[in-house]
């Protein structure tokens, strides 16, 4: 991939985020979802098709760090689906499979289900983002299987749009099954597809930190405070370092993730990091801007909310952590 | 919106259904504040004061705040200007807004301790509706340390009555403006703070210019205590607290504002364009900056403690009753050690937080405002009947009496003006800060459950993060505390 074909894409992105979402983002934050143009233009972009080779995770990564810096929803809404189509991709071929590869997308993902020994729950997923514009659903089961739903199937039971933490206004809905023999059960490795989508998920973490960052410099620049400029205090500048450091190392876990030349434990490791460092920074960033900070016409509670909710992609930080662990002992017990 | 009333200790079955964590039962009051059990067989009713507005303050959670909590914040999502006048009437009835207020105006006169372990229950069930009830105490402590007991009685009356009548005329204070925030909150910072509100002297009384922002409660209080210097130029030695009618010609309400979390109450723009009001309406007859406003934020800040010990432990309680009845993969949570360490961690967060609340509270019991606002102890062992006679509510507006307040304000050391102003920002940001932590440590437990609204966690997350900002950041509150409690003199 080279250096053009990057920057062409973050342009793009970028433009569509400004000219797209960003007048959106009152109304999003409001209860309403991605309205479907909004999605087609997501789609015009080749968005949904990203998330299987290598070079595609580089750019993916580059388009939703871009992306989330406007709108975090509709980068979680992306990565769902290459979460999906990841899945889909490795495991063996299927008419079903066939079927929901050659959807035009977006596919929905529960994307902040733990991966576990047992995934589903009674038939249940909890979170299954893109339910709604999405043609089909993948389903983790197990550590070993994905169930392929179509959407409109009277298999399985889709609820109401929910309300979240972040993200908001991308589609979200929990999903029953009700008839577990009409669906298409297929294996497939699921830490070992999910893994490849470290590095957008991470891009998430980026973007956030990035418009945070920006925000509070900003603020920081203009407002007074004790008779000088926020910036002037020694405290206020020691949060601004930690927030560039925090957005400096979530940056740097997107390149590092996307080069595929991690090693599994330090590729988890980068990932956890990003995750953690984000929602520490967008703490930060919202006290800089004290009341103002807290009040969501100025945006930079959202980066907090949004941030907290993309540290549960893929499951609980704990759970990573200790996975992260048991690599590396089986990774030193190897060598 | 109609008041859902709930049934106290209600179990939680199943593992989906209800989604929501219903916290269990907490502990009793022994457990919970053996500081206070163990006095007593020394303090037999003063112990009893306080556990009985404990019990009166979890069946308010129980029954109101609980089973209401998430709705209304759904309502004031959609609408910041919903007013929850059913909840409001419901703790009208229950006299939870005139707790603080002296007996001889009507009020319960209860100790501060009673109300700051009120705070805490409430909060552990909803800290918005915690502030919505409870933020005019620091309308009614600033007219204290103003030493004005004609107008801490004018606002105590209309305050007891309307709760008598069931639709209690709140008090909003006005302190912040767009230009200075956390200035305003510290005498020292005031004096170079970009102040844009003035109170112009004019015949008979002041006009009031200029905007007030982030006023909670301030678009549905009757009444507004607004901090203005007579002169922007000089506002240490000029601000003053005014007394404003909602409705009085001049004023009007701004901006409400949509804020991450507490949304139960609201957060208003007050506006003043030329805003007359008279000569009595200054509460007052010395600037409020110094000792006055250090003694304002030593009870008050200490309140914000109790708030956040309240949230630490709500998330406390979310968070276990997730983890028994919920599973990870095929294991119970509660069986994993992780989620006993951080279950542990949160239990010692949050008895922290609460030592550092009420460490603060017996400072102020001590010799803060608070103890100087119940105008004596003399007074509150008068019979009701007695206080509500003339010659009593003479002597009240006597200048002997405002005197004997100014004589007490006056009076205290300055060491116990800076223990009171120290322990109450050490309460305020060593709890928020707590507070803030079991939010995150409840969301971790939870994962993907914590994420939805419906599941309360989320709620509280947004909830906590104001407790770091209002009453002065956390990071003011370090300096007034390191100025305070360290003699130390502050540098950029």
């Amino acid at each position: 991939m080279s250096g053009g074909e990057r920057q062409l894409l973050r342009t793009s992105v970028a433009r569509f985020a400004a000219e797209a979402l960003e007048p959106l983002t009152e109304a999003l934050e409001q209860g309403e979802s991605l309205p479907p143009a909004v999605v087609d233009g997501l789609r015009a972009l080749g968005l949904f098709q990203l998330g299987a080779a290598p070079e595609e995770i580089a750019l993916l990564g580059v388009a939703l760090e871009t992306l989330a810096d406007v709108s975090p929803a509709a980068a979680s809404l992306v990565l769902a689906n290459a979460a999906a189509r990841a899945l889909l991709l490795d495991a063996p071929s299927s008419a079903a499979r066939a079927r929901a590869l050659e959807a035009p997308g977006p596919l929905a993902y529960p994307l902040y289900a733990d991966i576990s020994e047992q995934i589903a729950d009674g038939g249940a997923w909890e979170l299954v983002v893109g339910a709604g514009p999405a043609s089909h659903l993948v389903l983790p089961f197990d550590e070993s299987s994905v169930l392929i739903v179509a959407s409109e199937a009277t298999s399985i039971r889709l609820g109401p749009l929910l309300l979240t933490l972040g993200m908001r206004g991308c589609p979200t809905k929990d999903a029953q099954l009700l008839e577990p023999a009409a669906s298409s059960r297929v294996e497939v490795d699921v830490r070992r597809a999910l893994a490849r989508l470290r590095a957008p998920a991470a891009a998430i973490c980026a973007g956030i930190v990035g418009r945070s960052l920006r925000t509070a410099t900003d603020y920081a620049q203009s407002r007074y405070q004790a008779g000088a400029l926020i910036i002037e205090h020694q405290e206020v500048r020691a949060m601004l370092a930690r927030m560039l450091a925090d957005h400096a190392a979530c940056h740097d876990a997107v390149e590092r993730l996307a080069s595929g030349e991690l090693p599994a434990p330090l590729a988890r490791a980068r990932f956890i990091e990003a995750k953690e460092r984000a929602a520490r920074a967008t703490l930060d960033g919202v006290q800089l801007l004290g009341g103002n900070g807290y009040m969501e016409a100025y945006g930079q509670e959202r980066c907090l909310r949004d941030a907290r909710q993309a540290a549960c992609c893929f499951g609980r930080l704990e759970v990573e952590r200790q996975a992260l662990l048991g690599e590396w002992l089986e990774g030193a017990a190897g060598a | 919106m109609s008041v859902r009333r709930g049934t106290q200790g209600r179990e939680h079955a199943g593992r989906r259904t209800p989604r929501r964590a219903a916290p269990a039962a907490s502990r009793d009051f022994d457990q919970m504040y053996p500081m206070f059990a163990a006095l007593r067989a020394s303090r037999p009713r003063h112990i009893d004061v306080l556990e009985r507005a404990f019990d009166h303050a979890r069946e308010f959670r129980a029954r109101v705040v609980e089973p209401n909590a998430l709705e209304l914040e759904r309502r004031m999502m959609e609408n910041p200007r919903y007013v929850a006048e059913d909840i409001l009437a419901e703790a009208a009835r229950r006299r939870l807004f005139t707790s603080l207020v002296p007996k001889a105006f009507g009020g319960l006169g209860l100790p501060f301790g009673a109300v700051m372990l009120t705070l805490e229950e409430i909060s552990a069930g909803c800290v918005g509706i915690a502030n919505l009830l409870a933020v005019h105490g620091l309308a009614i402590t600033s007219v204290a340390a103003t030493g004005d007991l004609a107008g801490l009685e004018r606002v105590s009356r209309a305050l007891v009555e309307s709760e008598r009548a069931g639709r209690p005329k709140l008090l909003s204070t006005g302190i912040t403006e767009p230009g200075a925030g956390t200035d305003t909150e510290d005498a020292d910072f005031l004096a170079t703070a970009r102040i844009t509100c003035e109170a112009t002297p004019v015949a008979g009384g002041y006009r009031l210019n200029g905007r007030k922002i982030f006023i909670s409660n301030g678009s549905i209080a009757a009444t507004h205590v607004v901090y203005m210097p007579t002169d922007r130029r000089a506002p240490v030695e000029t601000t003053f607290a005014f007394l404003v009618e909602a409705g009085t010609p001049g004023f009007s309400l701004g901006r409400v504002e949509r804020k991450m979390g507490q949304k139960a109450c609201p957060a208003a723009e007050l506006v003043f364009e030329d805003c007359f009001v008279a000569e009595r309406q200054r509460l007052g007859k010395e600037a409020l900056p110094g000792r006055r406003i250090d003694l304002i934020f030593g009870a008050t800040r200490g309140g914000v403690g109790a708030f956040a010990a309240g949230v630490a432990r709500g998330a406390l309680e979310r968070a276990r009753a997730f983890a028994d009845t919920h599973r990870l993969g095929a294991r119970p949570l509660i069986g994993e050690q992780w989620v006993q360490m951080r279950l542990a961690q949160m239990h010692m967060n949050t008895e922290l937080a609460r030592m550092a609340y009420v460490s603060a509270m017996l400072q102020n019991e001590l010799f803060g405002l608070l103890s100087l606002m119940q105008a004596g102890a003399l007074l509150e062992r008068l019979p009701a009947r007695l206080l509500a006679s003339a010659p009593v509510k003479r002597a009240l507006r006597s200048r002997i009496a405002r005197e004997r307040v100014e004589g007490g304000v006056a009076g205290l050391h300055d060491w116990q003006v800076a223990a009171t102003s120290a322990s109450g920002a050490v309460a305020k940001a060593a709890a928020s800060d707590l507070a803030v932590e079991n939010c995150g440590l409840a969301l971790d437990i939870l994962g993907a459950s914590g994420l939805r609204h419906d599941a309360g966690v989320e709620k509280l997350f947004r909830d906590a993060k104001l407790l770091q900002i209002y009453e002065g950041t956390n990071q003011l509150n370090r300096i007034e505390i390191f100025k305070k409690a360290l003699g130390g003199a502050h540098r950029r």
